[in-house]
């Protein structure tokens, strides 16, 4: 899980359920969860050596993604606010995740079209 | 052992020069040895071309005319005797290291590695709760438009939902 949770929130919680409003996630399938979503708007695998990039808008409230640059599921488009971090969430021993430098990103289109794949 | 120099100028006026073999004139090699000389991060360091020894093609900027280009230098660029760039450090980027004070850490459920703690590495066994991790960066943000990108290295033992 990629994403920002809120400042103060539980590090030992999970975070990635429609009732939750400490985060906002997307999963390595790619679907958004907390504040209101559960693997919800599946945008196809995130695989090994992929890299997620996110940005957060603040002031307007949103969270998008790319992967390797492409732009990545629909995002969370309001609502995104308060006082936040960048975050993930691992689930199996060895799963890991190396903070690098954001590439070119594809310009933002919010007529996105899911590519395919599963579900 | 041939070198070349290079003038690195800092946003506060400051200048350095420093030396690099020619067999490895490429930006990355620059940024390590201002890492080296200066301790500031090769990831949060932004390196723009502001002028270059004339008459060489092959190296960054080639096409450049005055003053420093737009975009900071890719890391597989060359760089050229005598050339001069500018150095802008991204505290952006330093903001985005994982927190090593998580609870994560000395509960010894992850483990951090690499440059400016930047892998986060889960290195326990984990059951059906184990989603119950958030392991998060050391900048708050409050408002604006910010941006963080991670590789995803390995999924562990199993595949991620």
């Amino acid at each position: 899980m990629f994403g920002l949770v809120r400042d103060g929130a539980a590090w030992d919680n999970d975070h990635a359920e429609r009732d939750s409003t400490d985060a906002w996630y997307m999963g390595d399938s790619s679907g958004l969860s907390g504040n209101g979503k559960s693997f919800d708007d599946r945008a196809g695998d995130i695989d090994e050596g992929q890299i997620v990039s996110m940005e957060a808008d603040l002031d307007k409230g949103t969270l998008r993604f790319w992967v390797d640059g492409k732009q990545h599921s629909p995002g969370f488009m309001s609502g995104v606010t308060g006082r936040v971090r960048w975050a993930v969430c691992l689930y199996y021993k060895g799963a890991a995740v190396e903070i690098v430098p954001t590439p070119e990103l594809q310009p933002w289109s919010a007529s996105w079209v899911r590519r395919g794949g599963d579900e | 052992m041939d070198l070349l120099s290079v003038t690195v100028q800092s946003m506060g006026g400051t200048e350095l020069e420093v030396k690099l073999e020619k067999s490895k004139n490429e930006v990355k090699w620059l940024k390590l040895a201002i890492q080296d000389e200066q301790g500031i991060s090769t990831f949060t360091q932004q390196l723009f071309l502001v002028s270059k020894k004339s008459g060489d093609k092959n190296a960054a900027g080639a096409s450049g005319g005055a003053g420093a280009k737009q975009e900071p230098l890719k890391d597989d660029v060359l760089v050229s005797d005598s050339s001069i760039v500018a150095l802008c450090v991204d505290f952006s980027a330093a903001l985005n290291e994982w927190d090593s004070s998580s609870p994560l850490i000395s509960n010894k459920i992850f483990m951090l590695s690499g440059e400016g703690n930047r892998t986060g590495i889960k290195i326990i066994e984990g059951d059906d709760e184990d989603w119950n991790n958030c392991l998060w960066t050391n900048g708050v943000m409050e408002s604006g438009k910010h941006r963080m990108s991670s590789k995803l290295i390995s999924e562990g033992d199993g595949c991620l939902v």
